[in-house]
């Protein structure tokens, strides 16, 4: 007679409907045993779907947004570093390779007059205030656009 | 309709993040903290190792949003990272997910105390125990099904286990729970 009894995976089956079945119904009915175990499933899961989730007694997102700026400002830090280094190696490899040429290129100054020579100078530190304003103004909007989408 | 919806507002924030905008991770973490909570809690019981846990999960999250592919909802993706990382951290602690013997020696402590107590309480409050008392995989599946409401393929999704699977072990974990539930009662009744 045991075996005629419904299994607990067809209990809790038949009560969260992933199965129907008219024979398992009709059993349920008659059987005291299998609709008193139903009914102790039905009891469970009715509790279950009772209980107040848990919380930690920590403010999660305080505690995770702490850790993530912390990893953001470390990384803008490598990104640097990174950055400047391969331009600092970039730099120092141009001013190497370029050491052979320098020679006959301060040789050009000694030919000329002082106000030649003057004008030559004022003409390339003109081109470079120019470029490095320009950089800088360019940045400037750059960080402006970040701070208002921020 | 719904899906769409949460997959195109999951698309807004991820970009948003991409592109540099940090703060905008809080609304990813206050999306997603119910169920991550849920996941750790169910699975361990040290709080600073909780308060740990939490921030290599988000932190994981972050330095892996680039990569989420949006084959399932950011919650899910993130759900399964929790899981992952919290299956890695009781591995390291020698901890079994599915060893009922064990898992009740380790909050034996915590289950005498119990004890003394228990009979005076209410059956929601022995219900919280005994579910405590389980082994933390099925504590953590009977919460993602009741009380997150996921299906079994969701369910899935975060763990990687077959539904096939996570059926049978919430079958299991439910009949342990009524069964241990009722056990207490009989003790109850019988020391009245």
């Amino acid at each position: 007679m045991k075996n005629n009894h419904l299994t607990d995976e067809n209990l809790q089956a038949f009560l969260l409907n992933e199965i129907q079945d008219v024979a398992i119904n009709n059993h349920i009915t008659e059987c005291s045993i299998c609709s008193t175990k139903l009914e102790n499933y039905r009891h469970l899961m009715g509790q279950i779907n009772e209980i107040t989730p848990e919380k930690f007694s920590f403010d999660v997102t305080t505690v995770v947004m702490h850790k993530i700026e912390k990893y953001a400002v470390q990384e803008n830090i490598k990104r640097d570093l990174i950055f400047w280094s391969t331009m600092a190696a970039l730099m120092g490899s141009i001013v190497l390779l370029s050491l052979p040429f320098l020679q006959p290129m301060v040789s050009v100054f000694y030919a000329k007059s002082f106000f030649t020579n003057l004008f030559i100078i004022g003409t390339g530190l003109f081109v470079v205030i120019f470029f490095v304003a320009d950089i800088y103004k360019l940045n400037n909007a750059k960080e402006k656009i970040l701070f208002d989408n921020n | 309709m719904g899906n769409e919806n949460s997959l195109s507002s999951d698309k807004v924030i991820v970009a948003k993040i991409l592109n540099g905008n940090t703060q905008d991770f809080a609304v990813i973490v206050k999306s997603t903290e119910k169920l991550v909570t849920q996941i750790v809690r169910k699975m361990t019981v040290n709080q600073d190792d909780q308060n740990d846990l939490v921030q290599d999960i988000y932190l994981k999250v972050y330095q892996n949003l680039s990569s989420f592919q949006y084959k399932s909802k950011l919650s899910t993706w993130i759900a399964n990272i929790a899981y992952n990382t919290t299956i890695n951290y009781l591995q390291k602690k020698k901890i079994p997910i599915l060893d009922i013997e064990t898992t009740l020696e380790s909050k034996s402590t915590l289950s005498e105390n119990i004890e003394m107590e228990i009979f005076k309480k209410e059956s929601l409050e022995i219900l919280n125990i005994e579910l405590n008392k389980l082994p933390p995989l099925y504590n953590t599946l009977l919460t993602l099904y009741h009380l997150e409401e996921l299906s079994n393929r969701e369910i899935s999704e975060i763990t990687k286990l077959p539904e096939g699977t996570i059926k049978s072990y919430l079958y299991r974990a439910r009949k342990i729970l009524k069964d241990n539930i009722n056990h207490h009662f009989k003790i109850y009744v019988h020391e009245k």
